[in-house]
């Protein structure tokens, strides 16, 4: 090494310590807070990720749950207010029976058939106290005796919802019960009253 | 500088997990060494802050982003460090760097072997001196200031510049003879 290689390295040594020695300590407190705020808003966002993720669960196990109908192992246990009996051994004259069963439209029902037994011994004394089943009836849905509702009907449109009714009935006005299934659909019927069509 | 990249490898990964105490070692370890590397290859505080800067938030905003493959946590700084000087020197922050072959008066000067420095005053020298490196290209600009002003070995500036040791000896050397030229091209020598 020359002399002037040696002046030239003393002189960059010289140059190095002149230099600054650290970054201005404003730029420190500048990244420090800059790593707090980057950390602060990261804790922020995986709080908000796992609270989404959970808001998701429970709304996903809400809609599964709403569109998934218990399915009862065996047929639901009569109710108090609406014993039930099959409508063959429905005795004449016996009121405050419901007779419900849920019919085959295919082959001739007996339980209709004690339905229609049962609407003419009800309206041979002027009051049916008997439900009978139709054939939208599902016997493995529960039924809710709150769902009922008394409507006054032409007898013609009993037969629309599958309610046998003979000529006579058919030309009358009748009071009915009717029980609805959760989505509206009529399960069961009762004649309370018929009176004439046109008075 | 010492080199730590095990220990490196710990604090960035504390720091990854929100450890400020593991982020304000290593901006303790590697600030200065940062820092005088962006002052001395840009010649401009408000530069090397910037450089600095860069450097530490994107090692906050993606520590994830650091290959311990590809080398240590200080090759990596001053790797976003250069990128970001690169970018600053390409507008407005640096001098234009002299043209890298040393004109046919500078060369005759060198030959002579005379020794030119023992005519200027030492302040002149260290001005010219300065001047003399930021006007330097790049790639010699930073062997100068990473082995002759902040004193790192030649494996150590190689890790930095991720070149091989001998590539680091051969600039210097040519950065050194350039850096005499410059001296006598700038008029420094009366």
């Amino acid at each position: 090494m020359n002399s002037f290689d040696e002046r030239l390295s003393q002189g960059l040594r010289e140059l190095a310590a002149r230099a600054p020695q650290a970054a201005p300590p404003e730029l420190g407190n500048a990244l420090q807070q800059a790593f707090r705020r980057h950390h602060r808003r990261r804790r922020w966002s995986r709080r908000g990720t796992a609270l989404a993720v959970c808001l998701l669960l429970c709304l996903a196990f809400l809609l599964v749950g709403k569109h998934e109908q218990p399915v009862p192992v065996a047929k639901p246990a009569p109710r108090e207010n609406f014993p039930v009996r099959s409508p063959g051994t429905a005795k004449p004259g016996e009121k405050d029976q419901m007779v419900l069963a849920a019919p085959s439209p295919r082959r001739k029902n007996p339980r209709l058939a004690g339905g229609k037994r049962a609407l003419s011994q009800g309206l041979d004394s002027g009051l049916a106290n008997s439900f009978v089943a139709l054939p939208s009836f599902d016997p493995s849905l529960p039924l809710d005796p709150s769902q009922m509702v008394r409507l006054v009907l032409p007898g013609s449109a009993l037969r629309l919802v599958g309610y046998p009714v003979n000529e006579e009935l058919a030309g009358r006005r009748v009071v009915t019960d009717v029980l609805l299934a959760p989505d509206g659909t009529p399960y069961a019927l009762r004649l309370v009253s018929a009176r004439s069509l046109h008075p | 500088m010492a080199d730590r990249p095990s220990e490196d490898r710990e604090l960035l990964r504390q720091l990854a997990k929100g450890n400020e105490a593991a982020f304000t070692s290593l901006y303790e370890r590697y600030q200065g060494p940062l820092y005088r590397f962006a002052w001395h290859m840009s010649g401009n505080p408000a530069c090397a802050e910037e450089a600095t800067q860069e450097a530490f938030l994107r090692l906050i905003g993606n520590p994830r982003k650091y290959d311990p493959d590809k080398g240590s946590v200080a090759g990596y700084l001053f790797g976003i460090a250069r990128n970001v000087l690169r970018r600053q020197i390409g507008q407005d922050c640096a001098e234009l760097p002299l043209s890298d072959e040393p004109t046919a008066e500078e060369s005759a000067y060198l030959q002579e072997e005379c020794d030119l420095l023992d005519r200027i005053d030492r302040r002149e020298l260290l001005d010219c001196l300065r001047r003399s490196v930021l006007a330097l290209p790049e790639a010699y600009r930073e062997v100068v200031v990473l082995c002759d002003l902040q004193e790192l070995s030649y494996p150590e500036a190689a890790a930095m510049l991720e070149c091989r040791p001998g590539t680091v000896a051969s600039r210097l050397h040519r950065a050194r003879n350039l850096l005499k030229a410059r001296l006598v091209g700038m008029g420094c020598v009366r």
